[in-house]
């Protein structure tokens, strides 16, 4: 029987492409996962993961289901609204070319939107963020 | 000599109807999937709204399909701000600084995607055994 597929290695494919974002030389940006990272960044800039397990779907009538869909969500989050879309810009960037996830091959992530930046005055001082909903897709290799 | 264009007036008259049947029977398609949609995302939302957005569920709906350009129909589900609660739907679903997204509806939306499509291609194979 085909392995059940795993969105551990989804995960993992996307930090390994949103991780590096940190060690930007200019404008840095923080990663956290599943929250703000610890400590928040001093210059505010920073993109948060949420993952989702996904869902699995048959490849053929064969009702072998190796195929999974992941969604995902990043926050961009900064000071201003220029900063925040400034990180969601970087995001993008690292998001559009092909993933490479273990022992998959993988869909182009595709972008599913969210709402526009937004303030939020539940924090103090109060930031901008834009949550952008995404997919990943894969087969196995 | 001469040509017979009997055939082609035929197909041309098949394919006439047949997008007239797929824009009628599409809005039931349509409407189906955002019902279904709409269901499933108040099930989610029921149990990951907690205490503090009881009302958030019920605040979910949808708008008939309509026509939105030639060929395209669209049906339009979500929070009705104009309900208890309603306005929380951009919090719980996609979230904010400190707190994460629930993302029911897109959760809804996944799911309801297989059925949408093989209704959708049901319909595409009526309209061409026409």
């Amino acid at each position: 029987m085909t392995a059940v597929p795993l969105a551990l290695p989804h995960r993992n494919a996307l930090l390994a492409v949103l991780q590096p974002l940190a060690q930007r030389p200019t404008g840095p940006i923080a990663i956290g996962e599943g929250g703000a990272p610890n400590p928040a960044p001093a210059s505010g800039l920073y993109a948060v993961l949420y993952v989702g397990t996904g869902q699995t779907s048959p490849a053929s009538l064969a009702d072998d289901r190796t195929t999974l869909s992941v969604p995902f969500q990043v926050n961009s989050i900064g000071p201003t609204v220029e900063q925040a879309l400034w990180v969601a810009d970087r995001v993008r960037e690292v998001l559009a070319p092909p993933l490479t996830v273990t022992g998959r091959t993988a869909w182009r992530v595709e972008e599913q939107g969210g709402p526009p930046v937004q303030r939020d005055d539940g924090v103090t001082p109060p930031v901008y963020y834009l949550p952008v909903q995404y997919r990943l897709r894969s087969i196995p290799a | 000599m001469g040509i017979d264009l009997s055939e082609l007036d035929a197909l041309t008259g098949r394919l006439a109807a047949s997008g007239e049947v797929v824009q009628r029977e599409g809005a039931a398609v349509v409407n189906r999937g955002a019902l279904n949609v709409k269901n499933g995302w108040r099930d989610r939302a029921r149990t990951t709204a907690g205490a503090h957005a009881r009302l958030y569920p019920g605040s979910i709906s949808y708008d008939n399909a309509r026509v939105v350009a030639p060929g395209v129909l669209e049906a339009v589900i979500g929070p009705d701000k104009a309900r208890p609660q309603g306005a929380l739907g951009n919090l719980l679903e996609f979230g904010s600084v400190n707190n994460g997204p629930h993302n029911d509806g897109g959760l809804a939306l996944d799911e309801e995607e297989p059925r949408f499509v093989a209704q959708v291609e049901a319909l595409g194979q009526r309209a061409a055994e026409l």
